[in-house]
C-alpha cells in the first residue's frame, strides 16, 4: 500500500516524481542462505533535488543503486516492493521496454569509471553505441553533433573521442562516463561513488561540474557515497543506510538536532572546521554480517544508547522535527510509529 | 611498432633455438646414427657415394671438427635449403619428401583445427551466455571428458565404428588408390570423404579446450563493469555478447591458442598414424622405424618452424585485436 | 573522512596452514572433485595390489586366442592368447607410475623455472621467462618422438624423464604469472616493507597462496605424462614388451584388432586412460571452482535483467 509509506506523497500517481522506492527488498542467495542486502527501503527523490545516500561498505547502497537501475547483479533477487521512475514501475516492464526506458529517463554514473569503458572500443564507439541503441536510424552527423555537445559539457576536447580508454587519465574517464550518462538529458541520475578513485583536485572539479549541470537542468540526483562530509557539502537531503536499511532521512545536516545514533557516530567521526582540539571518534564495533543480522534494531550491538526494546523489536520510521528516524529513542512506548 | 619488433625478436630467437636443438640432439644422444645409416645402405647393396657420405658426416657430427665449425656448416646448409638425403626414399632429398607430405598435414590438421577453434569459441560463448543452465552444464561436462581422452584412442574408436562396423567411411589413407584419370572434382570429393574421420578425431579432441577456455573467460568478462555499463546504456543483448563480452574474452584465449599449437600438431600426428594418412606425422613415424635420421631431423625442424610461424601469426592477430598491446603497453 | 570502520577485502588471504586444511576440506565437499579423488585413489590401489588382483600372469599366452569377454576372461584374450584384464591391471603400474613420475619432475621443474627466478633481478627474471616461452612453443610430441628414436626402446624411467623434461613449460608460465600477481598484493608488499627476506617472502607469503595452482599443475602434468607415455607406446617407441595401457593398444593395432572386430582388445586400455584423464579433470575443475568463485555461477541467463 503506497499511502502507508511515510516517504510517498498522499496520491497514487507519481507521474511528476522522479523516483519513488516503496518497501524495496533485495537478497543474495549465498551457500549459507539468503543475505538481505536491501531491506524494506522506501524513499522519494524530488524534482531538482540532490539526495545523498551514505553508508559503510557493505551497507547495501551499491546494490540499491543497481536495483533502481533494474540491473540486479548475479545471484541477487528482487524480493518485494516497487521502483517507480516518473510513475512507471521498473519491475513491471518487459525487458525490451526497460532497455529503451533506461538511460533516457534514468541514467547512472558508475563507481568504477576505470572499468566502465570497454578496453577495446574508442570513446566515440561507446557514445555512438549508446545513441544507436536507442535510436537505430540516427544520422551520423546528428550523432556526431550530439557527441561533441556532451563532450563539451564535461569539458573534454572532442578530438579525444578517438582515444581508447587506456589512453585516458582517471579523471577524463570519469568525465566521459558522466557525459555518456548525460547523453539523453535524463531527468533522474544516480551517481555511485563517482569520485572515489580520483585525487582531491580532480574530484573537486568534477563535483563542481555536477553541481553546475544539476542547477542548470534541474535534474534529480541520487548521490551515493561513503564520504559523509562530501555528501553534506553537495546534497539537499541525506539518507543514511545501515545493514540494508534506511535508518534516517534528514534535511538538517547539523550536529545538533535529533539524529539516529549511527548518524551521530558518523558526524563525530568528521573534524569540524574551525575546531582547535580536533577529536575524531569512530564507531566502535564492526559492520554487521548480513547473513547473521542481530534481532531487533540491527545497530543495537554498536549503539551507545541501546536499551532492552532495541534487542527484540526493529524500530519503525518516525517523524522527528524535519527528519525521519528509525530509532526507539523517538518512538513512544506503546504507540505505533508512522510506518 | 614496438610490439611488432618484439614479436619478430621472439620469432627469431625461437627459430634459432629450434635449429640449435635440432643440431644438438644427434650429437648429444648415445649411439651413432651414421653407423646405422651406413649399415642400412650396406645391407641394401648400394653403398653411398663420397658426397652423400660427407653430407651425412656433416649433418650428424661424425667429423671431428670443433663443434662450432660443425654448427656453422650445418646452419649454412639449412639456409641453402639442404636437409640431407632421405634413406627410406633414397635418392629423394629430405626437402622433397617433406614437400610431398606437408600439404596433406596442413590441409587436414589446419582445417580441423580452424573448425574446432571456431566451433569451440562459438559454443563457449553460447554456454557462458546461458551459464548455469542445463545446456551449459552439458556442454562443459561433455567436453571436459572428450579433452581428457587420448587422440589416438578416439581415432581408433571412430575407425572401428564408422570404418569397420558400419562401413560409412574409408578406414585408411587420404584417397582411393588407382584414382588416375578421374576428374578433379571426383578426386576432391574422394579426398574430403577420406578426411572426415581423421578430421573428426582432431575436432573432437581439440574442441573441449577452446570451449571451456572461452566459456570461463566469457563468464569473467560478463561480470566486468563495462558489460553492466553497456547494458545500462541500452546496448542490445546480441551486441553486448559479441562486442563487449566475447570481444574481450577472446584475447586471453588467443594467447592460449598460440601456445597450444604445438599440442595440436602432436595430436594430429598421432591421428595420421592411425589413419595411415600420408602427412608429415606418418612420415615421421616411417622415418623413425627405418632409422632414417636425416628425414626425422628434417621433419622435426619443419614441424617446429611451422609451429613457431603459426604462433607468430596468432600473436600478430592478438596485436590487431587489442589496442593496449598494439600500442606497446 | 571515510566512514569505513574496517578494511574490506573480500579475498582476504589466510595463513598457509589453515588454507591447506581448508582446501582439502573444500575439495572433498565439492562433488566433482570428490568423484575424481575416489576414481584416482581406486586406480592407485589397483596398481599397488596388481599381483593380488590380476587373475592371471599378464604375459602368459596359454589361453585360447581372440576370445571375447567371458566369465573366465572378463575382458577376453588377445590374438596371442593373453588375458586382457590381467594386462590392464598390471599395465596400470607402468602407466600411472610414469604419469606420477612425470608429474613430479615437471612440477619440480616448473617451480624451479617459474618461481625461483623471482628471487633474482629483472634480467634473470626476463631471461628465464623468455627461455620458458621458447621451450613452451617447441612442439613437444615430435621432440619426444625424435628423442625416443635415439634412445631405442628405453625403460620406463628414461621415458618418464624425457617426458618430464619436455613438459614443464606450461606450468612454469602459469606459476610465474601467479607469482607476479601475488608480489603486487598488499600483504606481500607489507611483509616486504616489514623487512622479510626474499626467501622468507617466497616460502611464507607467496607459495602457500599458490598451493591450488601448484596442485592443478601437478594434476595436469600427470595427465600429460600418461597421455604422452601412451602415445609413445602406441607408436611403438617405448618398450613394447613392457605391459602398459599404451603398449596394449600398440599390440592390438598391430594384431589387426580392428579388422578382426576384437573391440575388447583396444577399448579397455583406452578407457582406462580416459578414466584417469576424467578423474584428473574432475579434481581440477573442483579446484577451479574453489579458487575462482565466479565460475561457480548460479543459474541465470546472461542477457536478462532478472
Amino acid at each position: 500500500m503506497i499511502q502507508k509509506s511515510p516517504e510517498s506523497p498522499a496520491y497514487d500517481e507519481h507521474i511528476g516524481v522522479p523516483l519513488v522506492l516503496d518497501h524495496v527488498s533485495v537478497s543474495f542467495s549465498t551457500p549459507s542462505g539468503p543475505a538481505r542486502a536491501v531491506n524494506d527501503v522506501s524513499l522519494t527523490l524530488n524534482q531538482g533535488e540532490i539526495l545523498g545516500l551514505v553508508g559503510e561498505s557493505g551497507s547495501g547502497k551499491s546494490t540499491l543503486a543497481f536495483t533502481i537501475m533494474g540491473l540486479l547483479p548475479d545471484g541477487a533477487q528482487f524480493d518485494s516492493g516497487s521502483v517507480r521512475v516518473l510513475g512507471s514501475d521498473l519491475y513491471g516492464m518487459n525487458p525490451e521496454t526497460l532497455r529503451t526506458f533506461r538511460w533516457k529517463r534514468i541514467a547512472m554514473v558508475f563507481q568504477s569509471a576505470m572499468n566502465a569503458l570497454n578496453p577495446v572500443m574508442t570513446v566515440e564507439a561507446h557514445i555512438m553505441d549508446t545513441l544507436q541503441s536507442h535510436n537505430p536510424g540516427i544520422r551520423p552527423e546528428d550523432a556526431r553533433r550530439r557527441m561533441n555537445e556532451i563532450l563539451d559539457l564535461v569539458k573534454i576536447d572532442p578530438r579525444r573521442a578517438r582515444s581508447f580508454p587506456h589512453e585516458l587519465s582517471g579523471g577524463m574517464k570519469q568525465r566521459i562516463v558522466l557525459a555518456i550518462a548525460m547523453i539523453f538529458n535524463p531527468p533522474v541520475l544516480l551517481m555511485d561513488e563517482p569520485t572515489t578513485a580520483l585525487d582531491v583536485v580532480v574530484q573537486r572539479s568534477i563535483l563542481d561540474q555536477v553541481r553546475e549541470i544539476q542547477a542548470e537542468r534541474q535534474m534529480a540526483i541520487l548521490f551515493i557515497s561513503h564520504d559523509f562530509s562530501l555528501v553534506r557539502s553537495l546534497a539537499h537531503r541525506v539518507a543514511i543506510m545501515y545493514a540494508g536499511r534506511i535508518v534516517e532521512i534528514t534535511g538538517s545536516l547539523e550536529r545538533s538536532g535529533p539524529h539516529h545514533p549511527y548518524t551521530e557516530g558518523l558526524m563525530r567521526a568528521i573534524p569540524e572546521l574551525g575546531e582547535d582540539d580536533v577529536k575524531i571518534v569512530g564507531i566502535p564495533g564492526n559492520p554487521p554480517d548480513l547473513l547473521h543480522l542481530p534481532e531487533g534494531c540491527p545497530f543495537h550491538p554498536r549503539c551507545p544508547v541501546a536499551f532492552n526494546r532495541c534487542k527484540v523489536e526493529a524500530p519503525p520510521m518516525v517523524q522527528v522535527n524535519d527528519a525521519l528516524i528509525a530509532c526507539h529513542q523517538y518512538t513512544e512506548p506503546g504507540k505505533e510509529g508512522l510506518a | 611498432m614496438r610490439f611488432f619488433l618484439n614479436r619478430i625478436g621472439f620469432l627469431l630467437l625461437s627459430v634459432w633455438a629450434a635449429i640449435t636443438v635440432n643440431f644438438l640432439i644427434p650429437r648429444m644422444m648415445p649411439g651413432s646414427p651414421v653407423d646405422a645409416i651406413l649399415a642400412h645402405f650396406q645391407s641394401e647393396g648400394a653403398p653411398l657415394g663420397p658426397n652423400a657420405l660427407h653430407a651425412l658426416e656433416q649433418q650428424f657430427g661424425l667429423s671431428h671438427a670443433p663443434l662450432w665449425t660443425q654448427y656453422f656448416g650445418y646452419v649454412n646448409n639449412l639456409f641453402h635449403g639442404q636437409l640431407g638425403t632421405s634413406i627410406t626414399y633414397y635418392p629423394l632429398t629430405v626437402t622433397e619428401v617433406i614437400g610431398r607430405s606437408l600439404p596433406w598435414t596442413l590441409g587436414l590438421a589446419g582445417t580441423a583445427t580452424i573448425i574446432s577453434v571456431l566451433l569451440g569459441t562459438f559454443l563457449g560463448i553460447y554456454a557462458a551466455w546461458h551459464r548455469g543452465t542445463r545446456i551449459d552444464a552439458t556442454l562443459t561436462t561433455v567436453t571436459m571428458f572428450t579433452s581428457a581422452i587420448p587422440y589416438f584412442w578416439i581415432a581408433l574408436i571412430l575407425v572401428y565404428l564408422f570404418g569397420f562396423e558400419l562401413n560409412w567411411f574409408p578406414q585408411l589413407h587420404a584417397f582411393t588408390t588407382l584414382s588416375n584419370g578421374v576428374p578433379w572434382w571426383r578426386f576432391s570429393a574422394d579426398v574430403l570423404y577420406h578426411a572426415v574421420l581423421p578430421g573428426a578425431t582432431i575436432v573432437i579432441s581439440a574442441i573441449g579446450g577452446w570451449l571451456v577456455g572461452m566459456r570461463n573467460n566469457m563468464v569473467q568478462t560478463l561480470g566486468e563493469d563495462y558489460v553492466t555499463f553497456a547494458r545500462a546504456r541500452g546496448v542490445r543483448d546480441r551486441r553486448l555478447m559479441v562486442f563487449y563480452a566475447a570481444r574481450n574474452a577472446i584475447l586471453p584465449n588467443l594467447t592460449g591458442f598460440a601456445m597450444a599449437i604445438g599440442f595440436v600438431v602432436g595430436g594430429a600426428l598421432l591421428t595420421e598414424v592411425v589413419f595411415s594418412y600420408p602427412g608429415i606425422g606418418m612420415q615421421l613415424l616411417t622415418a623413425v622405424e627405418n632409422e632414417d635420421y636425416p628425414l626425422m631431423q628434417g621433419i622435426f625442424l619443419i614441424i617446429a618452424l611451422a609451429v613457431l610461424l603459426a604462433n607468430f601469426l596468432v600473436e600478430l592477430i592478438y596485436g590487431l585485436l587489442d589496442p593496449r598491446v598494439r600500442q606497446g603497453e | 573522512m571515510s566512514i569505513s570502520t574496517t578494511a574490506q577485502n573480500p579475498n582476504t588471504v589466510t595463513s598457509g596452514r589453515t588454507r591447506k586444511a581448508g582446501m582439502a576440506r573444500m575439495l572433498w565437499s565439492n562433488p566433482r572433485a570428490r568423484v575424481g579423488i575416489i576414481i584416482l585413489v581406486g586406480m592407485i590401489l589397483v596398481a599397488v595390489f596388481a599381483p593380488v588382483l590380476a587373475p592371471y600372469n599378464p604375459s602368459a599366452n596359454s589361453f585360447l586366442p581372440s576370445q571375447p569377454p567371458s566369465w573366465t576372461h572378463l575382458l577376453g584374450t588377445t590374438l596371442q592368447g593373453q588375458d586382457i584384464l590381467s594386462q590392464l591391471i598390471w599395465g596400470s603400474r607402468n602407466s600411472l607410475g610414469v604419469g606420477f613420475a612425470v608429474g613430479i619432475i615437471a612440477t619440480a621443474l616448473s617451480l624451479l623455472f617459474g618461481v625461483l627466478p623471482s628471487l633474482g633481478g629483472k634480467l634473470l627474471n626476463t631471461s628465464f621467462s623468455t627461455f620458458t616461452n621458447v621451450v613452451l612453443i617447441l612442439p613437444g610430441l615430435p621432440l619426444l618422438i625424435v628423442l625416443s628414436a635415439y634412445l631405442h626402446s628405453s625403460g620406463a624411467v628414461t621415458i618418464a624423464a624425457v617426458i618430464g623434461f619436455t613438459g614443464w613449460a606450461w606450468g612454469s608460465r602459469t606459476l610465474r604469472s601467479q607469482v607476479m600477481t601475488l608480489r603486487q598484493r598488499d600483504f606481500v608488499i607489507a611483509a616486504r616493507l616489514a623487512g622479510s627476506s626474499q626467501i622468507r617472502l617466497l616460502t611464507r607469503e607467496i607459495l602457500p597462496n599458490m598451493l591450488s595452482l601448484v596442485v592443478a599443475n601437478f594434476m595436469f602434468s600427470i595427465l600429460f605424462g600418461i597421455l604422452s607415455e601412451a602415445g609413445l607406446q602406441f607408436l611403438g617407441l617405448g618398450n613394447v614388451n613392457a605391459v602398459s595401457w599404451g603398449s596394449i593398444i600398440y599390440w592390438a593395432e598391430n594384431g589387426s584388432a580392428l579388422l578382426l572386430h576384437m573391440w575388447w582388445w583396444f577399448i579397455p586400455p583406452g578407457a582406462a586412460i580416459a578414466l584417469v584423464g576424467i578423474a584428473l579433470a574432475l579434481v581440477n575443475s573442483g579446484i577451479d571452482q574453489i579458487s575462482n568463485p565466479r565460475l561457480r555461477s548460479t543459474a541465470r541467463k546472461g542477457g536478462r535483467n532478472q
